[in-house]
Formats: C-alpha cells, structure tokens, sequence
C-alpha cells in the first residue's frame, strides 16, 4: 500500500473513532467522559444506535459503490433504484403481518425485505433496459416510479393494519431510534461477509466498470461477478432496511466524494467508503438527535438535503453520458 | 491456432458475417476492407463477444464454448477500438489489468504479474504516463495503453481493431514492428487496417472483407493482389516498384 493512501486511511479511522466518541457523548442527556463507560445509556442505548449507523453508513456506501461499477453509471444508488423502497415495503409487510399473525412473521422481515427489495430493482432494470445498454436517465425515472409506488404501498399498508399512519416514517425515511445490540448482529455479517467478498473481486470490479466487453477480454466471468455482487448488495441493503427503513442517498454521495478524492480503483475505494460512510451516516444521525430536541428528525430527511444536491450536481456535471 | 468453420455471426439475431471459413496458425494477417464491412466483428468473433448463430469456432483445436473466459483470456487478447471509460484509472493501473486472467480467486499480486507490466510499459515507452489519468493523455497514448495492457496480458494470439488509430507515423511503425517481431516469436497477430501501405507492409497474409463475407485470402506477395484491392475497394490502386520493393497505393483522383 502506498505511503499516501496509508496516510489517508489513518486520518479517516481518526475521523471515524471521533465522530463515534462524539455522537455517544452528545444528544437530549449529556454524558461527561468520565461517566462514558458506566451509564447505561451510552452502554444500552447510545452505543448500539452508534455501531448501528456506522454499519449502515459503510455498507450502503460499498453496496453504492459496488452498484455504480456494475451499472456503469455513478448515479445509482441502492436507494435510487428502488431497492430500498421495495425492501422498505417487504419489511413493513412482514411487520404488519406479525401484528395478527404471531411473531413468526417478523423473524422474516429481512427476507421479505429482500425478496421485494430485489423484485423493486429488477423492475426499474427491466424498465430502462435497451437491449444490451441501460439508459441513464430512464433507470433514474424507472427508479423513482419504484420509490413512489412503494412507498405508497408502504403508507397504505400501515393505514390499513394499523388504521393509522403512525410509524410510518420509520419505514420511509428511515430512524435508528430505539436500536438495541441485537439488532445489529445480522447487519454486521452481513456487511463483514459482503465486504471480504466484494474486495476479493475488486480488480474484476474494476476492469468490470470500464464495459462487459474489456471485462471478459481481460478474463472476468461477468455474469458470474452481476448475479452475485447485484444479488448479494440487494440482500445487505434488505438486512438493514428492516431494521433501520428505507435511507436514501448515502450510497450516492459517499462513492463519489471517495471516487473523487482517491480514484476510482476498487481496492482502496471500499476501504475509504467504508471509513467516509461510515462516520458520515454517524454525524447525521447525531444531527438528527440534536437538532431540535427532544424531537428526532428521521435520519433519511437529513441525508436527502444532503444527497440531492449532490445528485443534482453530479447529473449535470456528467452531461456527456 | 484460430479455425472458423462456416460461421454466421452478428448482434441482436442479424448476422454480420456470413459463412466464414479461415484458418491462421501462424504469423502476421492483415485484415482489410470497406467501412462497415464486418472487419470488427470479425474480430469480436474471434475474441468470443459476439454471438455465434451457426458454425463453429476453434482456439487452439478447441471449440470457444468449451473455454472459460479465464482460459481464454490466458491464450487471447483483443485490442478494441471502442474503449471510453466512465471511470478514470491511472494507466498504470489499466496495464494491471491485463493480469486479471492470470490471478485466482483472491487477488495477489506475483513477481510475475509485476515483470509482465514492466515489460508492457517498458515496450511501449510510456513509463512517463504510469501515473497520469487516462483521461488526461492523448488519443495517441491511450492507443498505447491499451496495446501495453493487451501485451501485460502474455498470451498467444493478439488481435487488434484498427492497428493505426490516432498514432502518428512513427508509432504506426514501433507498434507494427513490434507486433511483426511477436509474429516471429510465435504469436498470431490479427490486425484490421485502414491503412492499406502499412497493412501490406507488416502482414504476411492479407484477408480481404466485405458486406460480411471473405473476398480474397492471399500472401502479400501475390501477384495479383492489386486487381483483388480494387475489386474490395472499387477504386484504382497503383502499383510502384523500386529499390523499397513492390509498393500499392489507393490511386485518389
């Protein structure tokens, strides 16, 4: 590894480790650094909030990341092209199910969650497919269709099992509130297991981003690298959205900045995406507790004001694709 | 060794190439002719991007659905003309690539790997561009690149679209030299060429294309390859004799 990237990777896991130490400490009680380790609520409360918008953070950023070098197009996001929205719904479903049905029903609210979400995707792909090219624009249209219908869907389920719209945000803005340490075990493998995989291909990714064609001249199995990293990112964003809801904009903002800053070679930039992510996700989430309290803005809110600037900026900046 | 067999190729169920039959088993083949006459499918064929509707296609006495892409990118390359990349890699890091087919599962980088790049580069004279992006070099360069890449990869048979596009005479004559002192060494080298001198100059066959089909298959010492020119192109050639040898030239009126 090059001096310079070493270099980077420090300052980052710096940043990270800050923004984590920073985001136990503040929020509606304040907690003096003596005290870190011995309240309960940094202990049950705070802390697997924290680890919980880390894990979300990094692993939407690499499923991003991942995403935009499969579609070969840095505006997709796992939230853009429905795949949150969709597993938002599936998880929602399972949820609301549960409310009559027995508990049964909620332990399979990540593989609902999946199945929707996956379904969702491959709508907005099939939409926008012409012949062997995806077009940029109508995966971006097809996408927000996605959003729209099911997050509808999403509402309309909630009315209709509940008679209410309460909780609802949960679902379609996303919240970290109320995450406890259980919570956060099934992510994290997830992630682990994405991550190790995912690096293992990154020199396959990346002759992949450049076109199918030099991809197999090179000697990638392309269909083999799709189906896997496509089916695999879709399971660890369904994993999260059914514990957290539906977080836009993460996986578009932080593969960009990192693309940006560092080039776009696989083999550092799920590293950097995962640091940037990861402590990004845990700073909105740290706004979101302290902006107005004791209210909670939905975490997704923030990053949306975030993100679509960002989005906007990178469409018009791309106009040559 | 490359064998076609009566092969119908194409996109979107259209064939493009219509009943090809050819055999290279060793050395230099230009491949010639109109614009649009199939010459690039020719070689996607070949290189096992294009769909196959009938016939049958052989590397090295083994039909390509037999190969894995990894096998076959270790015997293979192609040198397309069509490469516009989203992202921006270094050139360094395009000429990696190459090694791609020759790592396994997890990536780890070997001595070997890091000889064959140094090679590539070194061969091409573009160290100096190691750590440029490539979307800040020349229409020349990233030609370069992109046979330094093909060269990385180390294999058998190196097929290239439009050997001449954006080079400069000079590059026109290191790259196609190069690739003839390949040819020697025993790599088939296929090359499409708009350039009808240089075609001539470096091949020792010429393979004539068009409106999908082979026209002629000849040595480049054939006698009458002008009247064959002629007939693919529809314009005059001219031919000149002296102390350079026998030279032909489209005859532009």
């Amino acid at each position: 590894m090059k001096k310079n990237n070493l270099l980077w990777i420090v300052i980052l896991v710096f940043v990270a480790v800050l923004s984590i130490i920073l985001s136990i400490m503040l929020g509606s009680v304040k907690i003096s650094p003596a005290d870190v380790f011995k309240s309960p609520i940094v202990l049950y409360i705070r802390l697997p909030r924290v680890i919980m918008a880390f894990i979300t953070g990094a692993a939407l950023s690499i499923v991003g990341l991942t995403f935009q070098s499969l579609l070969k197009n840095p505006l997709v996001d796992p939230y853009l092209i429905g795949v949150s929205s969709g597993a938002s719904f599936g998880a929602a479903l399972s949820f609301s199910i549960a409310e009559s049905y027995g508990y049964f029903w909620a332990s399979v609210a990540p593989y609902m969650a999946f199945v929707f979400g996956l379904f969702s995707a491959i709508l907005a792909i099939a939409f926008s497919r012409k012949g062997k090219r995806i077009s940029t624009t109508e995966l971006v249209l097809a996408g927000v269709s996605m959003n729209m219908i099911f997050s509808s869907a999403t509402v309309f389920l909630l009315y209709f099992f509940r008679r209410s719209s309460q909780g609802y945000s949960v679902w379609i803005f996303g919240s970290l509130s109320g995450v406890v340490w259980k919570d956060t075990v099934l992510p994290f493998l997830i992630f682990v297991l994405y991550l190790i995989f995912t690096y293992t291909q990154s020199v396959r990714l990346d002759a992949f981003s450049l076109g199918e064609d030099f991809a197999k001249i090179v000697g990638v199995e392309t269909e083999f690298l799709k189906l896997t990293l496509f089916l695999s990112g879709v399971f660890l964003t369904a994993t999260l959205v059914s514990k957290v809801g539906s977080i836009g904009f993460v996986g578009l903002v932080v593969p960009h900045i990192v693309r940006m800053l560092f080039g776009p070679s696989h083999k550092f930039s799920l590293l950097y995406a995962i640091l940037v992510g990861g402590s990004f996700l845990v700073l909105v989430d740290l706004f979101s507790r302290i902006v107005a309290p004791p209210l909670e803005i939905p975490i997704g809110i923030v990053t949306s004001f975030v993100g679509v600037p960002v989005f906007l900026y990178i469409m018009k900046s791309g106009d040559e694709r | 060794m490359i064998k076609l067999e009566g092969v119908f190729s194409g996109y979107n169920r259209e064939p493009v190439l219509k009943d090809i039959y050819f055999e290279v088993e060793e050395g230099f083949v230009g491949v010639i002719g109109p614009n649009g006459a199939g010459k690039s499918t020719l070689l996607k064929t070949i290189a096992s991007l294009v769909e196959v509707y009938e016939g049958a296609l052989y590397i090295n006495g083994k039909s390509v659905t037999d190969y894995k892409r990894k096998e076959l990118s270790k015997i293979l390359t192609l040198v397309s003309q069509d490469f516009f990349p989203i992202y921006d890699y270094t050139v360094r890091e395009l000429v990696e690539m190459g090694r791609i087919a020759h790592q396994g599962f997890f990536p780890n980088w070997t001595k070997e790997d890091e000889e064959q790049v140094k090679i590539a580069i070194n061969t091409l004279g573009i160290k100096y561009l190691e750590r440029r992006r490539y979307s800040q070099i020349s229409s020349g360069e990233k030609r370069l690149v992109m046979l330094a890449r093909a060269i990385a990869q180390n294999v058998r048979i190196i097929l290239v679209d439009e050997l001449e596009l954006h080079l400069d005479p000079k590059h026109k004559m290191v790259i196609a030299s190069y690739l003839k002192k390949l040819s020697k060494m025993g790599i088939i080298i296929l090359a499409v060429f708009h350039d009808i001198d240089l075609a001539l100059s470096y091949s020792d066959r010429i393979i004539g294309v068009k409106e999908g089909r082979i026209t002629f298959d000849l040595d480049v010492s054939s006698s009458n390859l002008r009247e064959h020119l002629e007939k693919l192109y529809g314009v005059d050639f001219v031919e000149v004799n002296g102390n350079f040898g026998k030279r032909i030239f489209p005859f532009y009126k």
